[in-house]
């Protein structure tokens, strides 16, 4: 068994697998950029090593740098999280290279599945059904983009061929805008991914975003966990992902989840991944690409299946065989988890920053709150926006809806300006509660949402009697709004105040 | 005492009187007896007419940002004196940058004529684009930045003339 994990990651994915390595008794290092000294992951390992500048170059993507503090440390596996190098096959190739265990599949795999082209191509040879779309490759003969524009039809859809994350994605709906949408998406590519290949497919109709959860071990079996639904996007990043999906029927599933594990088994995929499709309103179902990682909204499929996959990875990477059977393994409940940003839904998901002052959670019964922050960080525009995952389970849909409701009004965080009103704003929507979701959901329903046009009385007079309590601790009369600013008493502990 | 807070582009006058442990609120024409409780730091129970509310409230200089019932106000307190006239009317001649990050695409020149909504420049920050649009139709009076230039949350990026012949309104 492994005995010592470096985590290579930071925020609440790095927590997550430090948590459970600690289960396990696997001692866990944590690495962190100078804005990171003070976050959660640096405090919850057991031992955690500066990275320096912030920049994600200078820091959590520098291989040297963390393979130097893996060998000094004396861990003995590295677990890339996701994002990052999580799918870098040249930093699982130097991982072992350098002697560690990479928790995560083989170089090779990652490369092959990288290569968004090479990936559809395999699985299409495989007999796993894929979206028509233009590669570039020899199967398309000589069509430039426009030309395959035509023969696909508008809308399509551009995207990195080495991407993830929605990076470098473009729907093109004309010819007109071919040419800047694909400039843009090439420029985006280059400089998340070092690659500015692109490809073309179809754009899908009431397209949902449906990908199963596998498990394979070192011994050639392989499991999935079924299904989750990750429709509710925006900027074709997940917002809110539930499962099971309302779509899906025992005959789907079984379909899918046998194409998720013959695209597995093609490849001869280990450790923990996610096979991703597109299912269209017909419900036929598309292979769209392969995470060769732990996903972010891995928690439900835990919440569902009672199955801890983080613990999985673990023992797979320490060569243990896979004890689980797939007929074991079922789904009870409803699982729900929305993405908690600090970005502003009302000024285009725009991220946004600062010192988080007030962090307030809810509690209760199968509510799980997944998180690499507290009270007291700065929010920096360094990384990815996410602070955490607010995740619920409910014996049925209704219940789960219901519970997600409450968890999100009682979830507060003031300071920085968060996405929580707006998920709270989806969850409660009618078209969500009848299942009725697809990948422009968000573009349909809440297109220029905004919180309230209105301030509520109640607001109003919070503030109001807040700044009297306040004008009461600085000047004596109402003179002092002019000296409020310069003299006031709370200036010394930073800037925000929380108390009067 | 009078406040008054600024939300939407709306604003809020709100005339406090302290009448013994409590405050009498005054909001256009209706009164209000209101007090409140600190709970925990931050967090109130405030009573309106007898009506308990709970929030939560954070401040920085004139920001006000409060939790009630599942949702954040993000607000304004306007001074007392009112700077250089009409707060509430006037447009800023300045296109400030929302994020920090590089610019990767300038679209306007000094002296240009643009439309409201048309595209200025374009940020990448944190591997995502966002386009800088004009906000009113008008005339680029100076870009402070080149492709390529690193930016900082806040910086004026643009200088803009709004056009003349739309009113302006509250004038």
């Amino acid at each position: 068994m492994i005995k010592k994990v470096l985590i290579a990651n930071r925020g609440e994915i790095a927590v997550r697998v430090i948590n459970a390595c600690q289960e396990m008794g696997i001692q866990t290092v944590a690495i962190y950029s100078d804005v990171d000294e003070g976050a959660l992951h640096v405090h919850n390992a057991d031992e955690a090593y500066p990275l320096g500048d912030p920049t994600p170059s200078e820091s959590y993507l520098n291989i040297p740098k963390i393979l130097d503090i893996a060998a000094k440390s004396g861990a003995d596996a590295i677990h890339p999280g996701y994002g990052f190098l999580s799918e870098r096959e040249e930093f699982a190739e130097a991982c072992v290279k350098a002697g560690f265990i990479f928790i995560g599949p083989s170089a090779e795999v990652i490369h092959g599945m990288g290569d968004k082209i090479e990936a559809k191509r395999t699985m299409a040879n495989a007999g796993v059904p894929v979206i028509p779309g233009f590669t570039g490759g020899d199967e398309d003969g000589d069509d430039t983009l426009e030309q395959a524009c035509q023969r696909i039809g508008f809308p399509v859809l551009i995207k990195a061929t080495a991407g993830g994350g929605g990076k470098g994605m473009k729907v093109v709906e004309t010819m007109e805008d071919l040419n800047s949408a694909v400039d843009s998406a090439r420029r985006e590519a280059m400089s998340s991914f070092g690659n500015d290949q692109l490809l073309l497919e179809k754009y899908l109709e009431k397209p949902r975003h449906i990908e199963f959860q596998i498990l394979a071990d070192n011994h050639g079996k392989i499991l999935h966990l079924f299904e989750r639904e990750c429709s509710i996007q925006r900027r074709h990043q997940k917002v809110i992902e539930e499962s099971p999906s309302v779509v899906i029927d025992d005959d789907l599933r079984s379909r899918m989840g046998d194409a998720a594990i013959l695209a597995a088994k093609t490849i001869g995929y280990t450790n923990a991944g996610t096979v991703e499709f597109m299912v269209d309103k017909n419900k036929d179902f598309y292979f769209l690409e392969m995470n060769t990682r732990l996903q972010v909204e891995h928690a439900i499929t835990e919440m569902t299946t009672g199955i801890d996959i983080v613990k999985w990875q673990l023992r797979i990477a320490s060569d243990e065989p896979l004890t689980l059977e797939q007929d074991e393994i079922g789904q009870r409940g409803h699982s729900i988890e929305c993405r908690i940003y600090a970005e502003d839904p009302e000024q285009g998901f725009m991220p946004s920053t600062g010192k988080l002052r007030t962090v307030d959670v809810p509690h209760g019964i199968n509510i799980r709150h997944d998180t690499g922050v507290k009270e007291g960080v700065e929010i920096t525009p360094y990384y990815d926006p996410m602070l955490a995952k607010l995740i619920v389970r409910g014996e049925k849909r209704e219940d789960a809806i219901n519970k997600m409701k409450w968890a999100l009004s009682n979830y507060i965080t003031l300071g920085v300006t968060t996405n929580v009103p707006f998920l709270r704003a989806i969850i409660a929507h009618e078209a969500f509660a009848s299942g009725d979701i697809d990948t422009h959901f968000i573009d349909t329903y809440f297109k220029d949402w905004i919180q309230a046009a209105e301030l509520p009385l109640e607001v109003l007079i919070a503030a109001a009697l807040d700044d009297v309590k306040q004008s009461g601790l600085s000047k004596d009369d109402d003179q002092r709004d002019e000296a409020h600013d310069a003299h006031s008493p709370w200036k010394s502990a930073g800037p925000w105040r929380i108390d009067s | 005492m009078e406040f008054q807070y600024e939300y939407a582009g709306k604003s809020y006058p709100v005339k406090m009187k302290r009448d013994g442990d409590h405050f009498t609120a005054t909001i256009g024409d209706k009164e209000y007896e209101v007090s409140s409780k600190e709970i925990k730091p931050g967090f109130f129970i405030i009573n309106i007419d007898g009506k308990p509310v709970k929030v939560s409230i954070a401040s920085e200089g004139s920001q006000r940002h409060i939790f009630h019932a599942g949702a954040v106000y993000r607000f304004t307190k306007l001074e007392g004196r009112k700077r250089g006239g009409d707060q509430d009317g006037e447009i800023s001649p300045e296109i400030t940058s929302p994020i920090s990050g590089k610019l990767v695409k300038v679209d306007s020149t000094d002296g240009e004529e643009v439309e409201a909504g048309q595209s200025l420049m374009t940020i990448e920050a944190m591997k995502m684009e966002y386009q800088i649009k004009a906000p009113y139709g008008g005339k680029v009076e100076k870009v402070n930045f080149k492709e390529g230039d690193q930016v900082d949350i806040g910086v004026v990026l643009i200088i803009m003339e709004k056009k003349e012949e739309e009113e302006v309104k509250e004038e």
